[in-house]
């Protein structure tokens, strides 16, 4: 299986957005691109989770170019189709590629990643001309 | 023959288990997740992988009760941050159950949990291993 995956934030929402309205969310429904992720903003940073149960830390690269954030890797199976008798297959596995355009110019070289449980966390601080700004007011 | 009959156990009755099972206590409060799940055999035994994203070791319970179902039931302790702008999975625990055939070994359960990827193995009974036949010549 091989899963390549491009689509901007924007698009991913919208997509999500239906998905959610068309009620696939419901207990134990899991949506299939590989990895899942959840992407949280704050006035300083984004961080992003995404979901990467048995696969090692050495088998995910995380890169950050140009506001696009792409996550690639490869996940085994844990076993060898031709000898063993499958009885259920709900796992999926197998190369992976997941890009995100971020919204906001992040400080790429600031960028850190964790790997914990087969979650991995992302955090990408936004560059200086991105975050908010406070105005001072004079007031005479 | 014997692999058919006993995955056509498993899927007949996971289901019924599953919803009678789920009034009974979870390991938390928040809502409880069904884990994806692989199960394959071999000539020896049948093994479990189900994906755990978020459970450390310790978090995950494992028994098989005297119905012969295998019940999983396992803690998230990842947080989902705050202002989420895009959600594809939710966080909570996870919780699930399987119906065990009668050749399988259930004293002889062992499983392994790393990096968010529990593995389950459980032998088969020795007279439900296959045996090769010596043909006389």
């Amino acid at each position: 299986m091989y899963w390549s995956y491009f689509p901007s934030l924007a698009m991913e929402q919208m997509e999500q957005n239906l998905k959610n309205l068309l009620g696939d969310w419901g207990l134990g429904e899991r949506t299939r691109s590989f990895p899942l992720v959840n992407l949280a903003e704050d006035d300083e940073q984004y961080i992003l989770a995404a979901e990467m149960p048995g696969i090692k830390k050495e088998q995910v690269k995380v890169t950050v170019r140009e506001g696009v954030l792409t996550l690639s890797g490869e996940r085994d199976a844990g076993f060898d189709e031709e000898k063993v008798t499958l009885i259920r297959e709900e796992r999926s596995y197998g190369k992976f590629e997941k890009a995100l355009r971020l919204p906001a110019k992040v400080d790429e070289n600031k960028v850190k990643a964790t790997f914990e449980n087969g979650i991995l966390t992302v955090v990408l601080p936004k560059a200086e001309e991105a975050k908010p700004k406070t105005i001072a007011i004079n007031v005479n | 023959m014997e692999v058919k009959s006993m995955s056509n156990e498993l899927e007949k009755r996971e289901k019924k288990e599953v919803a009678s099972a789920t009034a009974e206590q979870m390991t938390g409060t928040s809502q409880s997740y069904l884990p994806d799940t692989d199960i394959y055999e071999t000539e020896n035994e049948l093994v479990f992988l189900l994906d755990l994203p978020g459970v450390g070791k310790g978090n995950a319970k494992i028994e098989v009760n005297e119905n012969n179902i295998l019940v999983v039931r396992a803690q998230n302790t990842h947080k989902n941050s705050e202002n989420l702008s895009l959600r594809q999975f939710p966080v909570g625990d996870y919780f699930r159950a399987f119906s065990l055939g009668d050749d399988l070994d259930k004293d002889k359960v062992s499983a392994n949990l790393e990096n968010g990827l529990l593995e389950i193995r459980i032998p088969k009974k020795e007279e439900a291993k296959p045996k090769r036949i010596a043909i006389n010549a």
